[in-house]
């Protein structure tokens, strides 16, 4: 999976414009051969999670501002959870003079796999999109969850 | 969708309301002119509506953004962020029309507008002959 910096792409496209040599020209012909990588608008700066356990479940957080539950795809399969994200730039004019001065987010796609340290019972893994964070409530398969034995009367 | 529509506030908040403990974190911002005014976006993941405060004030746009971490703190298995709050200021160099900006709080994106001045705008002047 590819990861983008922006502001990285930013910073070298500013770098190399002033300058004019030879030297700096087989730069640029570099640059444009690895530029196409980074101007790869699907793939998006990975969100960070945090993960923690909450009694017999596995919970995760995740950050994702201007994300639309549709645009959202989670699949889990034994202790394996698979995130996948789709983020739209939001939509704006190209006419009435419009232009960027700043550009620091980062949008387009990612997909993310991450190994749990248990097992998962699949079937009720609840998932909520709140104010741009992903939270999973993620229950433990039964055989890793503590079977409590009653005493005999 | 559930836009909200934030108040802008044309003063300071109150420095007691700010938490001592909370890490406070420069929201990442996206910001585009136009002929009629400017318009800022922010990724303000964690924070609800009314904890979201935008003033105007001597050209200057400062946005706040509080995080209420939940009542205990986790052992995390895996940490890759922090929680806490947000905090940018931006200085705005045209005069802006301070009655009409407008911010809306989407999905934890904010979106602030800043419409411009009438003077301000660029105008595209007819060459009489």
């Amino acid at each position: 999976m590819v990861t983008t910096d922006f502001p990285m792409i930013r910073a070298l496209d500013s770098w190399r414009q002033p300058m004019e040599s030879p030297l700096t020209r087989f730069f640029d012909s570099v640059f444009e051969d690895v530029h196409p990588l980074w101007s790869i608008s699907a793939a998006m700066q990975m969100p960070p999670v945090n993960l923690w356990e909450e009694g017999d479940n596995v919970m995760l957080e995740c950050e994702l501002p201007g994300v639309k539950p549709d645009q959202v795809d989670i699949e889990v399969s034994g202790d394996q959870l698979r995130l996948s994200v789709r983020r739209d730039e939001p939509g704006v004019e190209e006419k009435n003079g419009g232009r960027w001065l700043r550009r620091e987010r980062s949008f387009g796609q990612f997909t993310r796999t991450l190994k749990l340290p248990y097992e998962l019972d699949a079937e009720k893994v609840e998932a909520k999109l709140h104010n741009g964070i992903l939270t999973l409530t993620m229950p433990k398969a039964p055989h890793h969850r503590p079977h409590r034995v009653k005493l005999l009367k | 969708m559930n836009a909200t529509a934030i108040e802008v506030k044309k003063t300071q908040l109150a420095s007691g309301e700010k938490s001592e403990r909370m890490a406070y974190f420069e929201a990442p911002a996206d910001v585009r002119e136009d002929n009629d005014g400017i318009s800022i976006w922010l990724d303000t993941p964690g924070a609800a509506p009314e904890s979201v405060s935008v003033t105007y004030e001597n050209g200057s746009l400062s946005v706040e953004a509080s995080v209420i971490p939940g009542v205990s703190r986790p052992q995390y298995l895996l940490q890759e962020y922090e929680l806490g709050s947000y905090r940018r200021n931006f200085r705005i160099g045209v005069p802006v029309n301070v009655e009409e900006i407008t911010a809306d709080l989407n999905n934890g994106e904010l979106h602030v507008r800043l419409p411009k001045a009438h003077a301000a705008k660029a105008r595209k002047i007819a060459v009489r002959t």
